[in-house]
């Protein structure tokens, strides 16, 4: 059998909230905990971007999902009961403009009649992100990346999906996701580009120390549509002193 | 021998009710491909060997390494996952089907449901949730605890019901995997707790008894578990049981 | 939790035990006694009639006979009829115990079939017809080669369901949990098939 080195955690995902006390700890059933920047959804486990930093230490992966399960259970909960209306007091039209809106978004792809195969598209991608945006990487590099990815996009829109039917399309879903995938790559890649340091499975040969001085920090990227847009957040650090990695 | 290109027969179906045709393709030959990754190169190309367009096939996979289940189907007339299924070791052309005793969804997908039905009817889990800690649980002798690993090896992969005489398409039987999954969870010691509770749904309906010895299961299963002699553990556990029941206790 | 209907699998229980006992008892006595036209007419009509003269003998003809097999041979048309013996079994279908599948639902319909022309041209026609069965009526009845071919099929059908009956009955009840021991039980049920069908072929050419 073929071995190759995989993903197998993706570090950063979902923003998600929490309440702390005034001694820093966190305050359980609070409804903020694991909470997105949309409200009423919640996010726990390896989509969320909390507790791993820079690099997730090995086994600690199932840890954070427990935790942030036992954390977000009783928040969403909390969430709810403290709701002034239910679903039910939502008119139905809003349920209906959304699912117009799917259903749209579903025929614009199944409508797609271009010259570019999708599979192969994500293929490239891959390859392309495997190349440039693995543990080690370059400035130029990843720019070149950068420039790959919003050609992807590009041919994304020339797609030719070939498969219209409405019953187990993967080509469709696989084709929607893929666009998800094109954003997100460019997150991880212009993040990467911007972080001029080395941390955890971000190394950068022309940038070799960490810099807490100027790095210390928590990037977070908007969607936009122009694409990403970035800011930092401090890394709350209030309980635990960072030290170095010493293995 | 340098193979140039490997043939690739699929079965295709459209939906559970459309009728099913075969296609053919040829992809240019890697070494070390397994059929998932033939597959991949298929819809990256989806033209049969007579040129014609087609759709992309539609198959399931997540792990590939073997542990999910998700990509069981029939290889060269052999009910196996199509991960593990390595090219090189396979005739050509590789002829791939769905699985028959699943209702189709499309192409090589199937509906596993009834199998995660049966789990759920069984009670396949040990409930160890709780707001307060429980403090460590028992300890359990190596003997218990690698047969214990070896059953729960199970990815609820569909061969061992795919092989069974006894489930057809209206057959209400369980299955090998549920039976031995019961036996899984009675000999855990916080398991046992709820033993006469699986005893009791595993002689229910569409359960153990059904089973008719063919003992096919046992050498369909990709993870080699003992599902035969799970079958006559659960056996002779519901016997006890039900002798306990007519005789006191 | 709703307790789920266990009839099903108490049903099949009888079934599995009525094979054993009395079905596969009755067949074993069956054979030791006809065992006995070995012997000659005498001892042969000797066994006939203290089999005639035993107390009690209509209810247990129809109590540990004719009742179970009953059951046994139509709830076991209904088992046959839940499973699917000639499936795709994926490059399976030839091993041993899938082929003792089919051969067991297999049988048991010839032996349905067996077993009723039998009771008919022994039993019933004593009870109903007044004929006097014993050794001469015997070796009449058997004397033509299709008789003798129908009476080799029936036996080689009744020692294979009951000799492979065994194992499933060890499998079922878990008296057999091990692959080992259950790998001997297959090649037991073997011995016990070609033991039977040897004493049944030598008592059906006994009778001359
Ligand atoms: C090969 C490998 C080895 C690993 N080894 C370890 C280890 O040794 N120790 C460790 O701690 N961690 C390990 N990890 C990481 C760890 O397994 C994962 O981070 C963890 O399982 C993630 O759990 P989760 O519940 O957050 O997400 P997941 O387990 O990914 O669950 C997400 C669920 O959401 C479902 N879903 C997705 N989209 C939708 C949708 N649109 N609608 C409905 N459902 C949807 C998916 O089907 C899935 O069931 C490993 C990961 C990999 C890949
Ligand atoms: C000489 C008469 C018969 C004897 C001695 C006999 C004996 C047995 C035995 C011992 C078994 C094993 C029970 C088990 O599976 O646990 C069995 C099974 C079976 N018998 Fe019979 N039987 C006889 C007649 C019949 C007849 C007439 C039928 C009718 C079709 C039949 C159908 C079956 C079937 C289908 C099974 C398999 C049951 C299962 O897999 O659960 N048998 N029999
Ligand atoms: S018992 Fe084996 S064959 Fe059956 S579902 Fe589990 S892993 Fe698959
Ligand atoms: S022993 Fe035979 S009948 Fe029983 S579950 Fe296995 S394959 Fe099915
Ligand atoms: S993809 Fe999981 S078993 Fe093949």
């Amino acid at each position: 059998m073929r071995v190759f080195p995989s993903v197998h955690y993706t570090m950063g995902g979902l923003w998600i909230d929490y309440e702390a006390d005034a001694s820093g700890n966190i305050v359980a059933g609070s409804p903020r905990n694991h909470q997105t920047n949309i409200p009423g959804l919640f996010a726990a486990g390896e989509v969320d971007y909390e507790y791993h930093g820079a690099n997730r230490l090995g086994a600690n992966s199932l840890l954070s999902c427990f935790y942030g399960g036992m954390l977000a259970g009783p928040a969403m909960v909390n969430y709810a009961k403290g709701l002034e209306r239910s679903c039910d007091a939502v008119p139905a039209s809003v349920f209906e403009a959304e699912r117009k809106r799917q259903e749209e978004a579903f025929r614009r792809i199944c409508a797609l009649q271009g010259t570019e195969n999708p599979f192969v598209l994500h293929k490239e991608l891959g390859e392309v992100m495997t190349d440039n945006v693995a543990v080690v990487r370059y400035n130029d590099k990843l720019q070149a990346a950068d420039n790959a990815i919003l050609a992807f996009m590009d041919r994304w829109k020339r797609i030719d999906i070939h498969d219209a039917a409405t019953w187990a399309n993967q080509a469709v879903s696989f084709t929607r996701q893929l666009w998800n995938m094109l954003e997100l790559a460019r997150v991880i890649t212009l993040g990467a580009l911007r972080r001029d340091e080395s941390r955890g499975s971000h190394y950068k040969p022309d940038f070799p120390e960490r810099n807490d001085g100027e790095w210390l920090k928590t990037t977070l990227a908007t969607w936009t549509p122009s694409g990403p847009e970035f800011r930092y957040a401090p890394v709350d650090i209030s309980l635990l002193r960072p030290e170095a990695r010493k293995y | 021998m340098a193979k140039n290109t490997i043939e690739l027969k699929i079965k295709r179906q459209d939906g559970p009710n459309a009728a099913a045709r075969w296609e053919e393709f040829s992809i240019p030959y890697k070494p070390k491909m397994n059929v998932i990754s033939a597959l991949m190169e298929v819809r990256r190309h989806p033209y049969t060997v007579q040129g014609r367009k087609t759709t992309p096939p539609v198959w399931d996979a997540n792990c590939l390494e073997e542990v999910c289940g998700a990509c069981s189907m029939i290889i060269n007339g052999k009910v196996r996952q199509a991960c593990s299924a390595l090219v090189d070791q396979l005739e050509l052309p590789i002829v791939l089907e769905p699985m028959t005793k699943f209702p189709l969804v499309r192409d090589l997908v199937v509906d596993r449901q009834r199998m995660f039905d049966a789990l759920k009817r069984m009670h396949a889990w040990i409930p160890i949730d709780g707001t307060y800690n429980l403090g460590p649980g028992p300890r359990v002798d190596p003997n218990t605890s690698a047969m214990a690993y070896s059953l729960a090896r199970c990815m609820t992969c569909g061969c061992c019901l795919e092989v069974c005489p006894q489930i057809t398409p209206t057959s209400t039987f369980i299955g090998a995997a549920a039976i031995s999954q019961v036996r899984l969870f009675n000999m855990h010691p916080t398991g046992k707790m709820h033993a006469r509770e699986r005893l009791e749904a595993l002689m229910g309906e569409g359960g153990l008894q059904d089973c008719g010895n063919a003992q096919n299961c046992v050498h369909a299963c990709p993870k080699e578990i003992p599902l035969t002699e799970s079958i006559a553990a659960m056996g002779r556990e519901t016997t006890a049981y039900v002798l306990k029941r007519l005789f006191g206790g | 939790m709703a307790t789920p209907a266990v009839w099903q699998f108490y049903l099949r229980r009888l079934h599995s035990l009525a094979g054993v006992f009395p079905i596969g008892v009755f067949l074993l006595e069956h054979f030791f006694g006809n065992a006995f036209a070995t012997r000659g007419p005498e001892a042969y009509n000797r066994y006939v009639e203290f089999l005639l003269g035993m107390p009690y003998l209509p209810a247990m003809e129809i109590g540990l006979v004719f009742g179970p097999l009953l059951f046994h041979g139509i709830y076991g048309l209904f088992i046959t009829a839940g499973g699917d013996a000639f499936h795709p079994a994926q490059g399976l279908g030839t091993r041993y115990h899938n082929v003792a599948y089919v051969l067991q639902r297999i049988t048991g319909i010839i032996l349905l079939l067996y077993i009723s022309y039998h009771v008919w041209n022994t039993r019933v026609q004593a009870v109903f017809f007044g004929q006097h069965v014993d050794y001469a009526y015997m070796a009449r009845y058997f004397a033509p080669a299709y008789e003798k071919a129908i009476y080799i099929v029936g036996i080689l059908c009744a020692c294979y369901h009951f000799a492979h009956g065994l194992f499933n009955v060890a499998y079922k009840w878990g008296l057999t949990v091990s692959a080992k021991a259950q790998q001997s039980m297959t090649y037991a049920s073997l011995v016990v098939f070609a033991a039977m069908s040897a004493v049944g072929i030598h008592i059906l050419f006994s009778f001359k």
